[in-house]
């Protein structure tokens, strides 16, 4: 009977060495998740940070050199009268409290 | 010292401080007209023609007939002038359009009083009523920024009607909505205590008016403009001329288009905060000066359900400058 009981815990010994991998997945498990999930689409849109291209045209010198101007001054000037620095006060008070 | 531009479809306008006392406006129209001459005599004839007239002569020797002058020149010729900007950015349509807003620019900010001048200019808003791909704001903006950094400015860009805000809501703790209502686009803010948390634009405007109002008539652009400029009608009122009656129905129509989008756009927007008080809505642009206009901007507010509770609906103390006045206050503090 005793060299029964032996050979059994025998064999579960040795399935239980055969599989201490999945044991150790086991006792490991959110690593392993994490690591399995890694190109899961969800993941992936996490872990990746959107980059755009800069579609625009790059804007180089603006080349008016051609046009000879006539002399004429360009717009009529009118003056009036307006104290703006009390605006400029409030606003920048008020941009400084928003911080 | 530093300034405000103001950079519109229609108006190129600059301010500047003055000993603390006085805003100085230098205006000009943002308009041109190209004539190209057949002959030697007729180049001869052509520039004694444009005597006293604003004018620049290009390197294949026509002549570029530049701001009111080219309008006045386009109506003498039954033609339509040209813009370097069309709602509200460098035109696309105009090959030209780029080196004749730089030159216009040049000529109109002149030279930084020193290297480093702070300026502030205006640029619109993205559009809600027109797709993304056919409106690039960030070009426009990068070619204004160059030509003023070669004229040695610092410039920096901010929203049209943010400016207009800046300009017109002080009395109010910087709390309220704003609308430009420019040549090419309107602009709109709705502001918080200086900071804005709303900023979009649409494209239709008082260009919108001249176009309809030409093809009902069969007459240009221009023509059309000249008359709706120098021209008495009320808005939504039957006038004897027909090319102002035909402006007046149209303006009825562009008011109404505005609000109901206005209206639509706002009405449980995420980024709208809950005003505990009425708002002030100011408005202010060329297109907004016709006589009934804020009348009727305000009765088609109430009627199309403008979800926001009103104070007022009031004109801006001077619509044509009050964007770049806004802009020169931004200047001050930035």
């Amino acid at each position: 009977m005793l060299e029964f009981y032996t050979f059994l815990g025998g064999i579960i010994l040795g399935y239980a060495i055969g599989r201490i991998d999945l044991l150790k997945s086991i006792l490991t498990r959110s690593d392993a998740a994490s690591a399995s999930s890694l190109f899961s689409p969800s993941t992936q849109k996490k872990s990746m940070k959107r980059v755009e291209i800069d579609e625009r045209t790059y804007v180089t010198k603006v080349d008016d050199d051609a046009l000879q101007s006539s002399g004429a001054s360009l717009g009529k000037t009118t003056s009036t009268q307006d104290d703006i620095g009390a605006a400029s006060n409030k606003l920048a008070q008020l941009k400084k409290l928003k911080g | 010292m530093s300034k405000g531009l103001d950079v519109g479809t229609s108006f190129i306008v600059l301010a500047s401080e003055e000993e603390g006392t006085a805003v100085n406006y230098k205006d000009f129209r943002d308009a041109f007209y190209v004539i190209k001459p057949a002959t030697p005599i007729a180049t001869k004839m052509i520039e004694k023609g444009l005597a006293g007239k604003t004018f620049v002569k290009d390197a294949d020797g026509s002549f570029v007939i530049l701001g009111a002058d080219a309008i006045e020149k386009a109506v003498e010729r039954n033609d339509s002038a040209k813009r370097p900007m069309f709602r509200g950015v460098v035109s696309s349509k105009e090959k030209d359009a780029r080196r004749i807003l730089s030159f216009i620019l040049k000529e109109v900010a002149g030279k930084a009083s020193k290297k480093g001048e702070k300026l502030v200019f205006c640029i619109p808003a993205q559009p809600i009523d027109q797709d993304d791909q056919d409106f690039d704001v960030g070009y426009h903006e990068d070619v204004v920024k160059k030509v003023l950094e070669e004229c040695g400015y610092a410039p920096r860009a901010i929203n049209e009607a943010e400016a207009l805000c800046y300009s017109e809501l002080a009395d109010d703790d910087y709390t309220g909505v704003a609308l430009s209502w420019g040549a090419g686009m309107v602009n709109v803010c709705v502001m918080l205590n200086g900071e804005p948390v709303l900023t979009f634009s649409t494209t239709k405007s008082g260009d919108w008016v001249d176009r309809m109002a030409a093809v009902a008539t069969g007459e240009t652009d221009s023509v059309v403009q000249a008359e709706k400029e120098h021209g008495d009608f009320t808005v939504g009122q039957p006038n004897d001329n027909q090319i102002l009656a035909a402006v007046a129905t149209y303006y009825d129509r562009l008011i109404d288009y505005t609000t109901k989008t206005l209206a639509v756009n706002l009405d449980g927007h995420k980024s709208l905060p809950k005003f505990k008080d009425p708002l002030p809505v100011v408005v202010a642009g060329g297109t907004s000066k016709p006589k009934g206009f804020v009348d009727v901007f305000k009765k088609k507010l109430e009627d199309n359900g403008f979800p926001l509770t009103v104070k007022e609906v009031r004109h801006a103390a001077d619509p044509l400058h009050a964007v770049a006045r806004g802009c020169l206050i931004a200047s001050q503090i930035l």
